[in-house]
């Protein structure tokens, strides 16, 4: 019983210690998993302005010049939850011309920073472009079976809702930031 | 003075961790019953989808998979993992060799989910998977076991961990 008494205090002193760990790691690389504190809600958190902004996308997949069809990164990416396709497709944003979602925000404290601990850039070398590109094409032929795509674009749109107006008041705002051109043939 | 406050907060910390939440055999078998059906029904298979993304979304935070350079593993390595957990859910459930059981759980959904939020994001579900570590001996297969003739764990080394019982089971 003493024995057992001493193994439950002192796990006590060893999850302190695995916090400091954490807290040093979270710094330095990132929010890591497994972790002892649950990941914060980096996106839906408030700026200073009591703004909290989330970022999406919309696909639009051109058939021909007058022909083209929306589709949203849950239609794209049917297989996994609404919130993994959301981040899924960032990956994409390494074909933007203004690569806004492949790098961290700056400047930030280290508050700052341990707020946005979620932040994970994607790669972005030649072999991840070739093997998006695949896939990107491999997915249409599921979704779109017999229709030959031209080329695809990906909208990016950031949504900005502001917690401090009443819920009947107008408070989301949409911005398209960036337009980018994905052909499928190239 | 200072002994005396040491020795109070000892006599408190030590009725917090180990009197005030003891929870019976019975209620942890019924807990125990419980999260088995749920992982059953509710949490399994999870991560298949990961072998149709690839490598090319593999965006892995710091952890277990930060570390690998290989890409994405084959499908049937999340099928293999899937078997795991669902089979130790079912011994769960019965309630048949409970420690290996749990201990197994735990490894192959903290796996599992090492694996789907290495592409961007990060889930709370931590709390759910870390039970069957935290119960792993705390004598929650000892009643309501569907093979009674396969012996429980001695009792003599059950361990009873109740503020941690209260911690991990509360709302």
């Amino acid at each position: 019983m003493r024995i057992y008494k001493r193994v439950v205090a002192s796990s006590f002193f060893i999850l302190a210690a695995l916090l400091v760990c954490q807290t040093l790691i979270q710094i330095r690389y990132g929010e890591p998993y497994p972790a002892i504190w649950a990941p914060g809600f980096a996106a839906s958190a408030t700026d200073r302005e009591g703004k909290v902004t989330m970022e999406t996308a919309q696909i639009i997949v051109h058939f021909s010049p007058s022909e083209s069809r929306t589709l949203s990164p849950g239609a794209l990416m049917f297989d996994v939850t609404s919130a993994h396709a959301r981040e899924l497709i960032n990956c994409f944003a390494i074909f933007a011309a203004q690569p806004f979602l492949l790098d961290r925000p700056v400047p930030l404290s280290m508050l700052e920073r341990m707020a946005a601990s979620s932040f994970r850039a994607p790669r972005s070398d030649e072999a991840t472009r070739r093997r998006l590109r695949g896939w990107l094409k491999s997915r249409l032929n599921i979704l779109l079976p017999g229709r030959i795509v031209q080329s695809v674009d990906f909208h990016w749109i950031q949504l900005r809702f502001d917690s401090t107006l009443p819920n009947m008041a107008p408070s989301v705002t949409t911005q398209r930031i960036d337009e980018i051109s994905f052909h499928s043939g190239s | 003075m200072r002994s005396r406050f040491i020795q109070a907060a000892n006599r408190e910390l030590s009725r917090l961790a180990f009197r005030e939440y003891v929870a019976s055999s019975e209620g942890l078998a019924l807990y125990r019953i419980l999260y088995a059906t749920v992982i059953l029904l509710m949490g399994l298979p999870r991560a298949l989808w990961i072998p149709h993304y690839g490598s090319a979304f593999f965006r892995p935070p710091f952890g277990f998979t930060w570390f690998l350079e290989q890409g994405v593993p084959p499908a049937w390595f999340f099928v293999l993992l899937n078997g795991a957990a669902t089979l130790s859910a079912i011994m769960l459930l019965a309630g048949y060799r409970t420690r290996v059981a749990s201990l197994a759980m735990f490894v192959s959904l903290l796996s599992l989910n090492a694996w789907r939020y290495s592409f961007g994001k990060i889930d709370h579900d931590l709390v759910i998977i870390v039970v069957p570590l935290i119960l792993a001996f705390s004598g929650w297969g000892t009643d309501y076991r569907w093979i009674p003739w396969v012996a429980a764990e001695p009792a003599s080394t059950l361990i009873r961990p109740g503020f941690f019982c209260w911690l991990w089971l509360r709302p």
